[in-house]
């Protein structure tokens, strides 16, 4: 148990600004749909507030347990089976908007993908630190950490839903680049990833159509590359200072579902180029605070913990900011503490009260 | 649990690991500024486009109806065709249906190529990309709309469009106006009450038959247009229709350029009636050039202020007898002219009415009469009076576009103006003021709110009305006392009773009347042989139901006088009104008898003049023997009262040496002296133009038949 030495107050504060500006953004994309549809105009704000403050709870929990707590094997092993079967059953139950991701109870659901991306972070920080210098070994040290974070993958890839599978690997890359695995191996990986990932988005229709969509998305305005290029409208309409808060036009219905993934597109619009540079710094200062903890904590299962949490978030908005910006194919990512989507924001904030509570050990 | 501290290498990765984060953050960056400040102008444009290219769906207009709820103007179920290009794409790309197959099937329903089709479906927003949807017909037929809905082609879709149609053609035109090709009223009723009639548009925005369909990257939403409101006139069908019958009438009969009446009820300020001749059929307002077709929707009742003349004489009446200025007893000499300041003002009866009282000058319209009732007025009374009756402003009557009548500036009116403006000269009006201060009198003195429209209804989906807004009466203001405009309605009904508006007189009713014929200014000058003749009524006076203005513009010159043409013409409009509205005649012996010349039967056979006689309504008895009309008594020319006995003396042969007796021809004009003279058997020599107002050998008196009778005519100014 940690003795109670403060957090990372700046870490913190910037959580809470990302949160607040999210709420304010996921009313504003939503409340215009909300009132025709809901007949209330608050009805994502007020879901998306109730999950907020219920992360923030969680976030101050995971915040006092002691984060080598969870090196517990029988804990871990647990958690691994309990994700992995939730990862499965979710396939056996009936797909919403054509895709197998949601485990429902009642009107709250939850994506076992969001938790399996926590899960496989604590287990693999815990797995390279017990390997120690054997990391530097092919058979003994990367291949079993890809063969673990590609079953995941692999699961979580034929919901179908790519961009978690390709944020699980490239967090799972990120912390085995961390732990000090030999350059030479990780390049090899990462070509024989792209041609798989090349192979693989050839081998569906439609991920083939929605990758040269991407390329040029005027080709199919009205089909593939409607997103794209109704979020560089979105962009474009903003400008240099934005069009005002609540002022967005894009949102009302040309970007479909404004609160979630593309929810940075109206942000373009309404705040301008200049909204989006505070939001994006926002990010590269909560990347930053992260890597610092990883950094300065002598404990390498923390070391691991903090980079893998922060890798997750560092790679989920990256994806995010590149698909809104029509810089790579679009794929359903949501912006982490930004976007509206419950189970989504509480793992979120879960995470990074692990990485709070890492921080008081610094 | 095999606690392992972090090691340098671990350390230095993680910095990497960082560096390359922001690296990332960084080109992200960069990428918004290009997109956010290079590309923006461009993508904005498009954007706009985009948000400019939803397909509105037209609301159903609302009615318009008559104040007994007869429809005037309805909108028409007919039907619009649009495609939602991404349905048709996607089915193109499952192989399903071509646009060109699309094409061909709408083409047969439609009537419309197959290549005009094509090129719509075919149609590309500027930047490129294919329209969202697009427009293929409108106002079809609801059956055409129902064969294109069961060949269930993808993305094509039917919905309800308007369409204006007016029931019954020129009816009512002026008043109801007309649409725009997209259902907007552009002219009357229809553009006052637009944002009531129009009600709010729908949208669609994608798929109209998918609500809020489920699948990611589709957009569809159609919000449900709201429909319009329904108004309620104050126009009476019926009162209309008379109305309209008259103009068209009078317009042929008298050759006119133009005729406009407003029939109003004064206790309400409601219109029941208003109508100009020439008009147009608003189902096809534009034919030919755009700029004559808004010329000829011009609502002269409403848009237009002229010199009425004569019938102004009214307010300088009002004015004197509110002010005491004149008691009934008082007497105006009138020698045919009379000199203001250093100027001759001339009555248009230049031999003179001689002397006149009070009465009298309103009668006769005597120029002179009412300068010297200008006189004791003075200019700042009758101009506080022009004021009180709201002269120079707008009625503020609910219709577009009111024009405003002119008054002279009160500090640019010397003795020469006064003089002139008491009798009617120099002021403006429109036929809705001038019809607002008839009201006024007609309703002691109270001046209603003139409008159109009684009530704003809304219809529901089943057909339940309810009522959104009603317009009660307003009063304006009280202009003179009741007392004062009891006796000017006297007055204005020894007008018609005794005066120059003779021929508006209905039997068993109290009309009240005023003529008025003014020669056009055109350019700041009075036009030579173009009037306009107008007459004022109010009817009846011992409870005015309604008040008529009528007012004929360019009547042929050779027949114009206010007295012999918007007069009687006013008369058959009344008599139709009166009759409808039941009010019923009360005959008196007050009551005028019909009066009627002796025709000339002399020379006919028995039979043939007994049958003249009753045509006349005259009675006869007959002296003597034979088969011929010898003589009668009175002689042919002698005016009598209907169902006089005309004494008929027979014989066997003719008559050489007949005598008739000159009627009197004061007051008529060149054609009815014609008439009456070949009815008797006399010959006219007229002097001068316009009607009689003196003749050389004095009524009555017998003269041999086929004798010449001299008619001095003059050109009244009244």
């Amino acid at each position: 148990m940690s003795k109670s030495k403060s957090f990372d107050y700046v870490l913190f504060a910037v959580i809470v600004i990302l949160l607040v500006i999210g709420i304010n953004m996921v009313f504003s994309a939503s409340m215009y749909i909300d009132k025709e549809i809901y007949n209330d105009g608050f009805y994502h704000l007020k879901r998306q507030t109730v999950w907020a403050i219920l992360g923030i709870v969680f976030m101050f929990i995971t915040s006092k347990v002691d984060y080598k707590r969870y090196r517990n094997r029988k804990l871990i092993g647990l958690a691994m089976l309990i994700t992995i079967f939730l990862l499965v059953i979710v396939l056996a139950l009936p797909p919403v908007k054509g895709a197998r991701r949601w485990i429902g109870f009642g009107g709250l659901g939850i994506q076992p993908s969001e938790l399996s991306k926590i899960v496989l972070v604590v287990y693999l920080s815990d797995m390279l630190t017990r390997k120690g210098e054997k990391v530097k070994s092919f058979l003994k040290g990367v291949l079993p950490v890809l063969i673990i974070s590609g079953l995941f993958a692999g699961l979580i890839i034929i919901e179908p839903n790519m961009s978690t599978s390709v944020i699980v690997m490239a967090t799972a890359f990120s912390m085995l680049f961390v732990a000090g695995a030999k350059i030479s191996q990780l390049s090899l990986i990462l070509f024989i990833g792209c041609i798989g990932g090349f192979l693989l988005i050839k081998s569906a229709d439609y991920r083939w159509r929605r990758f040269t969509a991407f390329l040029n998305p005027w080709a199919d305005p009205l089909g593939n590359g409607y997103q794209a290029i109704q979020s560089l409208y979105a962009l474009g309409a903003g400008g240099l200072f934005g069009v005002g808060f609540g002022q967005s036009r894009q949102k009302n219905y040309y970007i479909p579902e404004a609160q979630n993934d593309f929810i940075f597109s109206i942000i373009g619009e309404e705040l301008g180029f200049i909204g989006v540079f505070i939001i994006i710094l926002l990010f590269s200062i909560l990347i930053w605070r992260g890597i610092r903890i990883a950094i300065n904590c002598k404990d390498k299962f923390g070391t691991l913990l903090a980079t893998g949490i922060t890798s997750l978030i560092a790679i989920q908005s990256s994806i995010n900011l590149l698909v809104v910006s029509s810089s790579m194919p679009v794929t359903g990512v949501t912006l982490p503490l930004i976007s509206y989507g419950g189970s989504s924001l509480l793992f979120t904030l879960i995470a990074l009260g692990i990485l709070l509570n890492i921080s008081r050990d610094i | 649990m095999d606690n392992q501290r972090t090691s340098l290498l671990n350390k230095k990765r993680a910095a990497i690991l960082l560096i390359i984060i922001f690296l990332v953050q960084a080109g992200i960056v960069l990428r918004y500024a290009y997109i956010q400040i290079v590309q923006a102008p461009q993508l904005q444009k498009w954007a706009v486009e985009q948000w400019t290219h939803d397909i509105k769906i037209d609301a159903k207009r609302g009615k318009i109806l008559d104040r007994n709820g007869n429809p005037l103007a309805v909108s028409g179920n007919v039907e619009r065709v649009d495609a939602f290009m991404k349905d048709i794409f996607d089915a193109e790309k499952d192989k399903k249906i071509t646009r060109e197959e699309i094409a061909e099937k709408l083409s047969q329903i439609l009537g419309i190529s197959k290549e005009t089709i094509l090129a719509k479906l075919n149609k590309r927003l500027s930047n490129g990309q294919p329209v969202g949807c697009v427009t293929i017909a409108r106002r079809i037929e609801k059956e055409q709309g129902n064969k294109i809905r069961e060949l269930k082609l993808p993305g094509i879709v039917v919905s309800q469009d308007t369409k204006r149609y007016y029931p019954n053609g020129n009816f009512l035109a002026h008043v109801l106006g007309n649409t725009d090709i997209d259902g907007n009223g552009r002219a009357g009723l229809e553009y006052y009450y637009n944002d009531v009639l129009k009600g709010v548009p729908g949208r669609f925005m994608g798929e109209t038959d998918k609500f809020f369909k489920e699948l990611p990257y589709r957009l569809a939403t159609y919000i449900p247009p709201q429909n319009g409101n329904d108004i309620v006139l104050t126009i009476d069908q019926y009162i209309q229709y008379y109305t309209e019958k008259a103009l068209e009438k009078g317009l042929k009969e008298y050759k006119a350029k133009q005729i406009t009446a407003i029939v109003m009820d004064p206790k309400t300020g409601e219109i029941l009636a208003m109508a100009n001749k020439p008009d147009y059929d608003p189902n096809n307002p534009v034919k030919g050039s755009v700029e004559e077709a808004v010329k000829s929707w011009k609502n002269r009742a409403v848009n237009d202020s002229f010199e009425p003349g004569s019938v102004l004489k009214i307010l300088t009446a009002a004015a004197a007898i509110e002010e005491n200025v004149v008691t009934d007893n008082d007497k105006f000499v009138c020698n045919g002219s009379i000199k203001v300041a250093d100027r001759i003002i001339r009555c248009w009866k230049r031999t003179g009415h001689g002397i006149q009282n009070f009465t009298n000058i309103l009668e006769n319209s005597c120029n002179v009469g009412f300068v010297m009732l200008g006189e004791r007025l003075g200019k700042e009374k009758l101009h506080k009076y022009f004021e009180l009756f709201n002269l120079g402003k707008k009625t503020g009557i609910d219709y577009p576009g009111e024009a405003v009548g002119k008054v002279r500036d009160i500090n640019r009116v010397g003795p020469v103006e006064l003089a002139t403006e008491s009798f009617g000269q120099g002021i403006s009006v429109t036929p809705i003021q001038f019809i607002s201060i008839l009201g006024a009198i007609a309703n002691e003195g109270k001046m209603m709110q003139p409008h159109l429209v009684k009530r704003i209804i809304k219809t529901d989906d089943e057909g339940n009305i309810t009522v959104v807004k009603e317009f009660q009466p307003k009063l304006i203001k009280q202009t003179i006392s009741p007392q004062t405009a009891n006796k000017l309605l006297l007055m204005l009904e020894s007008v018609v009773k005794n005066g120059a508006a003779q021929k508006a007189y209905i039997e068993g009713y109290r009309i009240g009347g005023k003529t008025g014929t003014a020669q056009k200014v055109i350019d700041g000058r009075y036009a030579p042989s173009k009037y306009i003749s107008s007459f004022a009524a109010i009817a009846p006076i011992d409870d005015p139901k309604v008040v008529v203005f009528l007012s004929i513009d360019e009547p042929d010159p050779s027949n114009y006088y206010a007295g012999s043409t918007a007069a009687p013409l006013t008369r058959e409009l009344l008599e139709d009104i009166l009759r409808y509205l039941n009010v019923p005649p009360k005959y008196t012996s007050d009551s005028k008898p019909k009066e009627v010349i002796i025709p000339e039967i002399r020379g006919k056979s028995v039979d043939s003049a007994i049958k003249v006689l009753k045509e006349n309504k005259l009675d006869y008895e007959i002296q003597g023997n034979g088969t011929l009309i010898y003589d009668i008594s009175p002689k042919p020319g002698v005016v009598v009262k209907e169902n006089t006995k005309i004494v008929l003396y027979l014989g066997n042969s003719e008559n050489k040496d007949l005598m008739v007796a000159v009627p009197d021809f004061t007051g008529k004009t060149r054609k009815e002296i014609l008439e009456i003279a070949e009815k008797i058997g006399i010959k006219i020599e007229f002097l001068g133009d316009g009607i009689a107002v003196s003749q050389d050998i004095s009524p009555n008196t017998e003269i041999k038949r086929g004798s010449i009778v001299k008619v001095m005519l003059e050109v009244p100014e009244d």
